[in-house]
C-alpha cells in the first residue's frame, strides 16, 4: 500500500511529531506507517483523514497486484 | 498484545531486576573466591596450593544459604521482567503493540536458537525450564529496545540523504 502523508504533511507544514500528537500517537508510528513498515488501523487512517480535511483514499492507496 | 500496567512499573521492574542481580552476586560469592583463588594459586605456579584451595577458603555462606539467595534472586529477577513486559510504554499505540508482538516472536526464535546451540554442550551448560523462560524474557527486553529505537529520527534521516 502507498501512502501520501509526507505529501500531506509538506501541504499543511507540519512535522512528524506534531501530527504525531495531533493523532495521539508516537513519532515513531507516523515514521513507521511513512516509510512502508507499518500499516495503520482504519481508525487511525481516519484520525489521519480528519486532520488533513482529505479523504482516506486520496492519503492512503493500494498497489498494483494487492 | 495487552499491557496493563502503567509507565512508571517499568521503573519497579527494573529495580527488581537490580535486586535480582545483587542477591545473585551474593549467592555466587564464595565461588567466585574459590575460582579466584585457584587460578590465583595456578597462576603462581603452586599448584599444590590450588589443590587445596576448596579447604582452606572459609565459605561467607553455608550451601542452603547460597541457594536461598539464588532462587530468590530467580524470583525477583522473573517477577522484574513480567513487570516491565506489562508495563504500558509513554505513548502506547497500536505500533508499539505490533513492536511487542514482533520482539516476543524473535525473542522466542533467538532464544531456543541459544538453547539448542547450549544444548550440543549439556554436560557443560545446564538448562532448567525456569532459565530458559528468564533467558527468554531478557531476550525480548533487548530486542524490544532494538526495534523501538531502529525507528530513525527526522533528523537523522536528512542527514542520511544529505
Amino acid at each position: 500500500m502507498k501512502n501520501y502523508i509526507k505529501v500531506e504533511r509538506a501541504k499543511k507544514d507540519v512535522t512528524q511529531a506534531t501530527l504525531a500528537e495531533k493523532i495521539g500517537v508516537s513519532r515513531q508510528t507516523i515514521n513507521a506507517i511513512e516509510k512502508g513498515k507499518f500499516t495503520p488501523s482504519t481508525l487511525l487512517a481516519l484520525k489521519m483523514a480528519r486532520y488533513f480535511e482529505t479523504p482516506v483514499g486520496d492519503i492512503f492507496e493500494l498497489e498494483e497486484g494487492e | 498484545m495487552k499491557t496493563y500496567l502503567p509507565h512508571y512499573f517499568k521503573r519497579i521492574g527494573i529495580l527488581f531486576v537490580s535486586i535480582a542481580f545483587i542477591l545473585s552476586c551474593i549467592s555466587g560469592v564464595d565461588d567466585f573466591r574459590k575460582g579466584f583463588m585457584k587460578g590465583y594459586t595456578e597462576q603462581q605456579g603452586l599448584d599444590e596450593e590450588s589443590a587445596k584451595v576448596d579447604q582452606s577458603i572459609t565459605p561467607y555462606f553455608t550451601k542452603e544459604e547460597s541457594d536461598m539467595y539464588a532462587n530468590i534472586s530467580l524470583f525477583f529477577s522473573i517477577t522484574g521482567f513480567f513487570l516491565y513486559l506489562f508495563s504500558k510504554e509513554k505513548i502506547d499505540d497500536e505500533f508499539m503493540q505490533h513492536l511487542r508482538l514482533k520482539s516476543m516472536l524473535q525473542a522466542f526464535i533467538v532464544s531456543w536458537i541459544i538453547y539448542g546451540t547450549a544444548k550440543v554442550f549439556s554436560s557443560i551448560i545446564p538448562m532448567d525450564g525456569i532459565y530458559i523462560l528468564q533467558m527468554q524474557l531478557i531476550v525480548y527486553v533487548i530486542l524490544f529496545q532494538r526495534n523501538k529505537n531502529k525507528e530513525l529520527s527526522e533528523e537523522e534521516e536528512i542527514a542520511l540523504r544529505n
